[in-house]
């Protein structure tokens, strides 16, 4: 029996089991969305609540229970993401710049996460979902309901964005940036 | 900047590691309040074998005697509709011990699961209801009752919509000399099914009448009762009847 249906038949070690399988990822995925630990959190919650509501529309002939829950995340992320732009709250919580004092790593990290929430939402989804968590470009295309040229196009459009807009983090202006007092 | 150069800037992006809280939360959260529980399920599945435990122990043994019974009588319990149609709702087997009557069993015509589910509450109930009284009536109290018993004649007069729960009347017992087993009105007297029986109106009040035809040869059992409810023009129409169909002396 697959995990999801002993799961809804009530058996918790089976829930666990799913739990444990894919909650990394999908927070993960969950908090380069948003920016936000609290956020991702709530987003992974619903995401698993969500699998166990009758209504739950996942079906195991059509998509993988990974697949369907990146789904899931994506379209909270998503959602939130949305609701945040109308209250004009921040996109994301690291986008103020660090005070020059602060580690270069904790700035490149800021440029980095900041360049991938200014990319068009499509593009950003994309280039997570194939750099950080290594799933292949199918796999992208059925989450994101694309086809899989579409995807591919999208993630060398966003790769190609970021490539100019980290321009002067490149290895060499790096290595400038360490050598300033 | 090439891809490897910018793969190598993409991953000093790290994302932090989710709090230990999310687990616990969508334990308790989620699953605690979503998930069916096993243990509700065990419950459920309990009372189901209990109840066909109860089932299969009522088909097995319908009413046992306790004693020695001198005589049963079959009756039949008829139900009237208001446009004067009738149908039968139950037939029993039953018989008279110290003024109470006693049901040895029972069926509803038609319906077989019915049928075992009301023999199956007929067991249950009596002990129920036992139960409850120690809980619930004060012992002096239980005394009084006990010793009214034995003044009081009962008869069970139909069952509920479902006909899965009887009807048990008791009234006064007669005390005058003209050998009515009942307190009340003396309306006929009638021989049924060769037992000589006298009918009698027990004192109810409200809007519903009782006849019981009583036959003292018989620990006065009832083998005729009448239940009619009285109308907006006064006169009373006949709702239910007890009709007994055999006697069978043992």
């Amino acid at each position: 029996m697959d995990l999801v249906k002993a799961a809804r038949r009530g058996r918790q070690a089976a829930f666990l089991q799913l739990f444990d399988d894919h909650h990394l990822p999908l927070f993960r995925f969950a908090y380069r969305l948003t920016g936000s630990v609290a956020d991702a959190e709530d987003i992974v919650q619903e995401c698993f609540l969500q699998l166990l509501r009758p209504e739950c529309a996942y079906d195991p002939r059509r998509t993988s229970v990974r697949t369907y829950l990146f789904g899931v995340v994506r379209n909270q992320s998503l959602k939130r993401l949305r609701n945040d732009l109308k209250g004009e709250a921040s996109l994301h919580p690291n986008n103020e710049p660090s005070p020059e004092s602060e580690a270069i790593h904790a700035e490149l990290e800021n440029a980095v996460a900041r360049a991938v929430a200014q990319l068009p939402e499509s593009q950003s989804e994309v280039l997570i979902l194939a750099h950080y968590e290594h799933l292949p470009l199918a796999e992208i295309a059925r989450i994101m309901a694309l086809d899989v040229g579409a995807v591919k196009s999208r993630l060398q459009r966003a790769r190609a964005s970021l490539k100019e807009t980290l321009a002067a983090y490149a290895p060499d202006s790096q290595r400038s940036l360490e050598r300033r007092p | 900047m090439n891809d490897a150069e910018l793969d190598e800037l993409l991953n000093t992006w790290t994302a932090p590691p989710p709090p230990p809280s999310l687990r616990e939360n969508v334990l308790a959260v989620g699953w605690q309040s979503r998930a069916p529980r096993p243990r509700k399920r065990m419950f459920v599945a309990a009372i189901l074998a209990a109840a066909a435990l109860l089932l299969v122990v009522a088909q097995a043994r319908p009413g046992s005697p306790p004693v020695r019974i001198p005589y049963t009588v079959d009756s039949e319990f008829i139900r009237y509709a208001n446009d004067g149609s009738s149908s039968i709702e139950m037939v029993t087997i039953s018989y008279q011990i110290n003024g109470a009557e006693i049901l040895r069993s029972r069926f509803i015509p038609g319906h077989p699961f019915g049928t075992a589910l009301g023999r199956a509450l007929d067991a249950t109930l009596p002990l129920w209801s036992r139960l409850m009284a120690r809980l619930t009536v004060d012992p002096e109290m239980s005394e009084k009752l006990q010793r009214h018993v034995p003044h009081t004649i009962g008869s069970i007069t139909g069952c509920d919509a479902s006909c899965l729960v009887l009807q048990r009347y008791f009234f006064a017992r007669g005390a005058g000399a003209d050998s009515a087993c009942l307190d009340g009105a003396i309306v006929a007297h009638e021989t049924i099914l060769n037992y000589p029986t006298t009918a009698v109106q027990p004192r109810m009040g409200g809007s519903v009448r009782m006849t019981w035809w009583t036959a003292p040869d018989l620990g006065c059992f009832a083998l005729r009762v009448t239940t009619e409810e009285k109308q907006p023009d006064g006169t009373f129409r006949l709702v239910s009847e007890k009709r007994a169909l055999r006697i069978n002396v043992q």
